[in-house]
Formats: structure tokens, C-alpha cells, sequence
């Protein structure tokens, strides 16, 4: 597939699941992974990187038992409405393509 | 082994593709992925096979990139040298005018300048966290007191090592340009040392640790401590080989004030942090 297409996908996926739950960011990869497994890990902490610089999600420093401060992410206003915008036009997307006539 | 290296060349690449905040911003990332997988049960062989080599590994995060970066990076080193350089030619030049005060400020504040520069420090309000800093001044407080009393006991062997040669030989030691000028070599030998030193642990550190952001820090207090000694020097007694004692104390001396500087700077530093908050 498309190699921008696959990176949009991947945000919104990648953005829907830390808007779930909080998480670090090994989590993050590990259960992308079990969805993309062709895909490179690098490619998952990259797409997390430019979310984070582009605000949709912020980090912060949490507790963890053992060891030292992990560093979490969090989905902000800015993500979740970037989320919203994504999946509406993902929906819009599979109608168009169902009409076409693509099954 | 094999995942320092991994790392170590990985971070060389970026630092000359990328922007300082970014390479950390990465490395944390890379870093986590080896602890991680090692404490997931994977072998370290197959997470760097995994990733692939350096070289791909960069080019994928060719849209990270800063095109300026390595200009950037060149401009702060060409920028630092050449005030470090100056300062140095400056202070030889004026301190036969007797102007000692001026000298000295001008000092202060053109030394750590050039440092600060040198440093590529990160002062961005995102970047800091008050509580997490607040624990890394305190473990590396310890360190940098203990560096620069080890580095100091280093110069005052290197003055001694100087004393005996000109005292046998009767003229300085060679490169040295005359008596007054060599007391401006110690803070220089000094903290160009100390910098050396935390730089190497610095790098072996962080391939192991969360944290990143002691670089500020390190290069504040550093460059304070710099400043406070030299000024230290310009106080003291000037004349070398005349006494040994004397020559003793006038390293001790810029040793102990040294030592005092670190100590403001840490809690200089701390207030300006509680305030910004």
C-alpha cells in the first residue's frame, strides 16, 4: 500500500489507542505491532515523535514499581479532535470506495 | 556491548544530521526500545536486527529532519572557539594595564558565554521539569564537586611539574608565553578537563539512563565555576618558583572558590527554577 496512506492509517490508529489509555511508549509498539507486524518499529516511535511535536498528544513523567520515571503519553484536545477529524473522513472514505463499486 | 555500540553510532549520525533537542528526543526512544525489549525477554541481537542498521534507521526519519541543523551545529562551534580564543588573547593583551576588575567581568561573562555556546544548551520551558532536574542536580552535584577537586589536584601537579622545570631550567616550559600568562592556562586546563571528563561519562551515561536534559545544567555550573576560579587567580600571588608554599596556596585557593562557585551556581539555579516553576 501507499506509503503516505499507510502513515495516515497509522496515526489514527496509533493516536485512537493511547486515547484509550495512557501508555509508554514500548506498549505502544508492542500492541501496533500485533496489528502492523510488516511494519518497522522505528516507524511507530517516529509517528509518536511527530504527534507529540505537533501537539496532538503531550508526555509526562509516571510512576512505575520498579525502576526509574517511564515516560508516558497522553492524548490532548488537539489530538482527540485530530482523531475525530481522522476517522470521519476514514468513514467517508470506505463509503466512497464501497460505491465505486470496490468490494 | 553490542547495543552500546548500536547506539553510539547511531547517535553519531544523527548529531550531525539533527538538531540537539531532537537526537535526545530520539535516543530516549531508541534507548527504551533495547531496555525494554531485553526486560521483554528479547536478545539484544535480535532487537538491533531488528531495526535494521544505523544507516537505514536514520534515513527513515529523514521527515525529522532540520536541513540547518549541521549549520547550526557548525556556527555554535566556530562561535564558541573563537570567544574562548579571543578571551584568552584579550586578558594576556590587557593585564599589563593593572586593570584587574574590569578584566575580570568581562571574563566571567565571555567564558561562559562561550561554553553556554559550546554546549548547545537547551533552556526551552518544555524541555525542564522541576521535580525530575531537581533530583539530577542533587546526583550530579556530588559528581561535579568530586570531578573538580580531582581535576584540581590534577593542575596543582601540573603547576608543581612547572615550578621544578623552571627552577632547574631556569625559563618557562615551552608554549608557555611569560610567568603572569600561565596562571590563565590553569582555570583553562582545569575546566577544559572537568569538561572532558562529564563529557565521556556524559556519553556513557546516556545510554543507560531516562534522562537527558543535564546537559544545561552541567555547562551552567561549570561555566560559573570557571569563572569564580579565574577570578580567584587574578587575586592571588603571581610570582612563580619563589616559595614553594605560596605556590601551593595559589592553587588551593582558586581550588576552594571553585568549589564555592559550584555550590552557588546549584542553588542560584534551583531559586531561578522554583520561580519559573
Amino acid at each position: 500500500m501507499n506509503a503516505q496512506i499507510k502513515k495516515g492509517i497509522l496515526e489514527m490508529c496509533i493516536l485512537h489507542v493511547v486515547s484509550e489509555k495512557e501508555m509508554y511508549g514500548y506498549d505502544i509498539m508492542k500492541k501496533m505491532t500485533v496489528y502492523f507486524p510488516e511494519v518497522n518499529e522505528s516507524t511507530f516511535y517516529s509517528i509518536l515523535r511527530r504527534l507529540n511535536k505537533e501537539g496532538a498528544t503531550e508526555t509526562f513523567f509516571g510512576e512505575v514499581s520498579n525502576g526509574p520515571k517511564r515516560k508516558y503519553y497522553r492524548v490532548t484536545d488537539i489530538g482527540k479532535k485530530r482523531l475525530e477529524v481522522n476517522i470521519k473522513s476514514w468513514k467517508k472514505i470506505n463509503i466512497i470506495v464501497e460505491d465505486i463499486g470496490i468490494k | 556491548m553490542q547495543k552500546a555500540v548500536y547506539l553510539f553510532k547511531l547517535r553519531l549520525k544523527l548529531i550531525l544530521r539533527f538538531a540537539t533537542k531532537d537526537v535526545n528526543n530520539i535516543m530516549y526512544d531508541y534507548n527504551e526500545y533495547f531496555e525494554d525489549g531485553v526486560a521483554d525477554g528479547k536478545s539484544v541481537s535480535d532487537l538491533v536486527n531488528s531495526l535494521g542498521s544505523t544507516t537505514n534507521v536514520v534515513k527513515s526519519l529523514e521527515d525529522e529532519r532540520n536541513i540547518l541543523a549541521p549549520l547550526k551545529l557548525l556556527i555554535r562551534l566556530f562561535i564558541g572557539f573563537f570567544l574562548l580564543l579571543n578571551t584568552l588573547i584579550y586578558l594576556d593583551r590587557v593585564y599589563s594595564d593593572g586593570n584587574m576588575i574590569t578584566t575580570s567581568i568581562i571574563f566571567i561573562f565571555v567564558s561562559f558565554g562561550s561554553i553556554w555556546i559550546l554546549s548547545g544548551a537547551d533552556f526551552s520551558k518544555r524541555v525542564i521539569r522541576v521535580n525530575d532536574l531537581r533530583l539530577q542536580i542533587y546526583k550530579n552535584l556530588k559528581r561535579i564537586i568530586f570531578l573538580h577537586l580531582a581535576v584540581s589536584a590534577m593542575s596543582v601537579l601540573f603547576i608543581l611539574l612547572s615550578v621544578l622545570y623552571i627552577i632547574n631550567y631556569e625559563k618557562l616550559p615551552m608554549g608557555v608565553p611569560n610567568t603572569m600568562s600561565s596562571f590563565y592556562f590553569v582555570p583553562l586546563f582545569r575546566t577544559s578537563s572537568v569538561v572532558a571528563f562529564l563529557a565521556i561519562i556524559k556519553i556513557i551515561k546516556d545510554y543507560r539512563t531516562t534522562n537527558v536534559n543535564t546537559y544545561p545544567l552541567i555547562f551552567w555550573i561549570l561555566g560559573v565555576t570557571y569563572s569564580v576560579n579565574t577570578v580567584a587567580n587574578k587575586f592571588s600571588v603571581s610570582t612563580v618558583g619563589s616559595d614553594f608554599f605560596v605556590d601551593l596556596w595559589i592553587c588551593i585557593v582558586p581550588m576552594l572558590v571553585g568549589l564555592v562557585g559550584a555550590i552557588c551556581s546549584y542553588f542560584t539555579y534551583n531559586m531561578i527554577l522554583k520561580n519559573r516553576g
